[in-house]
């Protein structure tokens, strides 16, 4: 439901501000509103708009420096399990001088530490990583080295092709010919797939020659890091290899230090986070405020059954001396009024599909419940099989104990249980486990068979399409009685006559009522048209699509045969087999497609029922969503 | 011969709105990733926009279904 708003007007002496805002901020349930209409009315030179003076301007921009330092150390240091935080220090419930110089300086000399931790720790993780390509490299290439070395006269360079662009080796070729006028030698030593290393062999005279060479023509020289840029390439081998073995050592002891400093840290820092957002937040928000010469004004919306707790507590702190008025609301701010959507914890998972949608505007009606009772019956009505259901149940079972901490997974994982309850219902009125499995194991349908049914399929399918309808219209037309809008009241009771009428119909047409049905419905068909187009004007006309609308809800039919009809050829092609194992085999990756696809489409198929067909004659979205100046949870006052 | 000019008719009926709903899919598919990368508020409103030609399948599955079961 939405829940009914009261406009306030807060008026107290200026010196009062700091300890009003706080209790707002403590309250958690006022929405400040910073552009009220009758403000615009007064004259600017009574009551102007609240000017945050420069002490607290000064404050604010040593919070955000601090705020800026708290951020970089939390997102330096690894996080602990919320669980393992240490007992937390405290935060002041003012903002002083003296705190945030001494807060600074413990969090500067800390994150000095762990700048420094993290920087060694980036060093050795490059370094691990850069000498894992050269071990490759150079384990390749040391045979060769240990051989050239036994030599005075020459010298050697090692560099790395990659195989893509081997056809550079005769260029180079041709080159080193030429530089060293024949007097070389390359050894090739292939590294891996994409790799080749090469050793380039030459007379200690020719050593810069090559070097020029090699810039020349843009090959990379094999280039070491800097730890062993001047060792010979063999030495530089062993000093790899050494350094293999330590850096895990080193970037371990790193890691320990910095985990460590989390748990001793992280739990303290993460509530200065939020004691310094609260604090700024308390201070930009003055500037949404309103101040006369010597009293401070604040407009805002409040939940009307939170009214009187805020105006006790205002009573309590202020000891009389602030106001709390509720104020009537102008014609023109209906519109901005915030939407506050709240619900009982069984419907409130469902709340995410109705905010897929923008909205629905104050004074309108939250559609949350009948998506709550609608949505799992179209889900069960298209998937419909035990073991389907089962299945998803199970899953959403444990997703939900698994990501228990997670909010938006934990919501869904809930709607799919409700779903899931709904498939294995629906499965035991088709008496479908698995397909046709549970027929084969004698389970028997209750309702129909829906691979033979058809057409029962097809009048169960309309039937509730039917009554969604009508529902939508008749809530349509409770909004349109609740706002006195006379047009819409008519255009919604023909628009339900004319339903009516084709269902009377085409209950008389098949046999489900008498033939004087038809008649009745005839004639109910008849008063409602006119009438809809005399009252409505020619747009109204578009009711009609409402009789549209209803065979739309053939998708309830059409895609639950087709997933049924996959269930049947998966058992099939597993009996086809011939072996049972892989007859077994077959059957469950082809059930799992089918489940995999009878989650998202039946999901879609029953939201787009709801939002396209449902929604269309009640549903007015474009509200104002309902922000609370609150304070961040994990504050505790010293 | 009647039997299969049934089962002809029936395919039509379902292939023919499946291609129509394919290729409307396809123009509103595109436009609305377009759509949810520039704004991805309007995530919702693409999804409805996306799955409103589906009716066309979902029509000619029904009318395949009346040819098969009313003129067997």
């Amino acid at each position: 439901m939405i829940v009914k708003m009261t406009k306030i007007r807060i008026m107290g002496p200026k010196g009062l501000l700091p300890t009003v805002t706080d209790l707002l901020h403590g309250f958690g349930r006022v929405h400040i509103e910073s552009r009220p209409p009758e403000v615009q009315k007064i004259d600017e030179i009574l009551l102007r708009r609240f000017s945050i003076e420069a002490p607290a301007l000064h404050d604010k921009e040593a919070l955000e420096t601090l705020l800026e330092q708290v951020k970089k150390v939390l997102l330096l240091l690894p996080a602990p399990a919320e669980e393992s935080w240490p007992a937390r220090v405290g935060t002041p419930s003012g903002v002083t001088d003296r705190y945030l110089k001494e807060a600074s300086a413990k969090i500067g000399s800390l994150a000095a530490r762990v700048d420094q931790l993290v920087g060694k720790k980036k060093v050795y993780t490059d370094e691990r990583s850069i000498l894992e390509r050269y071990e490759k490299i150079l384990q390749v290439l040391s045979p060769l080295i240990s051989q050239v070395r036994e030599s005075r006269d020459l010298d050697y360079l090692g560099i790395a092709i990659r195989i893509k662009e081997k056809d550079v080796i005769p260029l180079l070729e041709q080159a080193m010919a030429r530089v060293t006028k024949n007097q070389y030698e390359i050894f090739y030593a292939q590294v891996d797939a994409e790799v080749l290393a090469a050793l380039l062999v030459f007379p200690k005279g020719s050593y810069a020659q090559v070097k020029s060479l090699l810039w020349e023509e843009n090959i990379g020289e094999l280039r070491l890091p800097s730890s062993i840029t001047n060792k010979p390439l063999g030495e530089a081998f062993k000093i790899i290899l050494q350094k293999r073995r330590d850096l895990p050592r080193r970037i371990q002891a790193v890691d320990r230090e910095l985990t460590a400093l989390s748990g001793r840290w992280y739990g303290s820092l993460a509530e200065l986070r939020a004691w310094l957002e609260n604090k700024i937040s308390e201070i930009l928000i003055s500037a949404s405020f309103y101040e006369t010469k010597m009293t401070f004004v604040i407009y805002g919306w409040v939940p009307s059954r939170g009214l009187e707790g805020l105006r006790r507590q205002l009573a309590e702190q202020s000891g009389g001396r602030v106001v709390i008025d509720s104020v009537p609301v102008d014609e023109r701010e209906q519109e901005r009024i915030p939407v506050f959507l709240s619900n009982p914890p069984f419907l409130r998972p469902f709340e995410r599909f109705t905010r897929i949608l923008p909205l629905p505007k104050y004074g309108t009606i939250d559609p949350t419940p009948y998506i709550a009772i609608f949505f799992p019956l179209f889900f069960g009505m298209i998937i419909g099989d035990i073991g389907y259901g089962a299945l998803v149940l199970i899953a959403a079972v444990i997703v939900r104990k698994r990501f228990r901490g997670n909010e938006f997974i934990r919501d869904f994982a809930s709607i799919f249980t409700v779903a899931s309850v709904s498939s294995i219902l629906w499965g035991v009125l088709y008496g479908e486990l698995f397909g046709d499995l549970g027929e084969r194991l004698g389970l028997h349908p209750i309702l129909m068979n829906r691979m033979e049914g058809f057409l029962q399929n097809l009048y169960l399918a309309l039937a509730v399409g039917a009554v969604h309808i009508l529902l939508g219209v008749g809530l349509g037309i409770f909004t349109a009685v609740k706002h006195g809008d006379r047009r819409e009241i008519w255009v919604k009771c023909s628009s339900l006559g004319l339903i009516v009428g084709f269902l009377l119909m085409a209950a008389g047409i098949i046999g489900f009522l008498p033939k004087s049905a038809i008649t009745a419905g005839l004639l109910l068909v008849m008063v409602s048209v006119p009438l809809m187009i005399i009252r409505g004007g020619a747009s109204a006309a578009m009711e009609i699509h409402n009789l549209v609308n209803i065979l739309s809800y053939l998708r309830l039919m059409g895609i639950g045969v087709a997933s049924v009809a996959l269930a049947f050829a998966a058992n099939k092609l597993g009996g086809l087999v011939g072996n049972v194992v892989l007859g077994i085999l077959i059957g469950s990756i082809l059930h799992a497609l089918n489940l995999v696809f009878g989650i998202i489409s039946p999901t879609i198929q029953s939201l787009r029922l709801h939002y396209v067909e449902f929604f269309e004659n009640f549903f007015q979205g474009g509200g104002r969503e309902y922000k609370p100046f609150k304070k961040l949870p994990h504050e505790r006052s010293a | 011969m009647e039997i299969g000019l049934i089962a002809i008719g029936a395919g039509l009926a379902i292939g023919l709105t499946a291609l129509a709903t394919g290729m409307a899919q396809a123009r509103i598919g595109a436009a609305a990733v377009g759509a949810i990368l520039e704004k991805p508020e309007s995530f919702g409103t693409a999804i409805i926009l996306l799955v409103i030609p589906e009716t066309l399948v979902i029509f000619g599955f029904t009318i395949a279904i009346l040819i098969l079961f009313t003129l067997k």
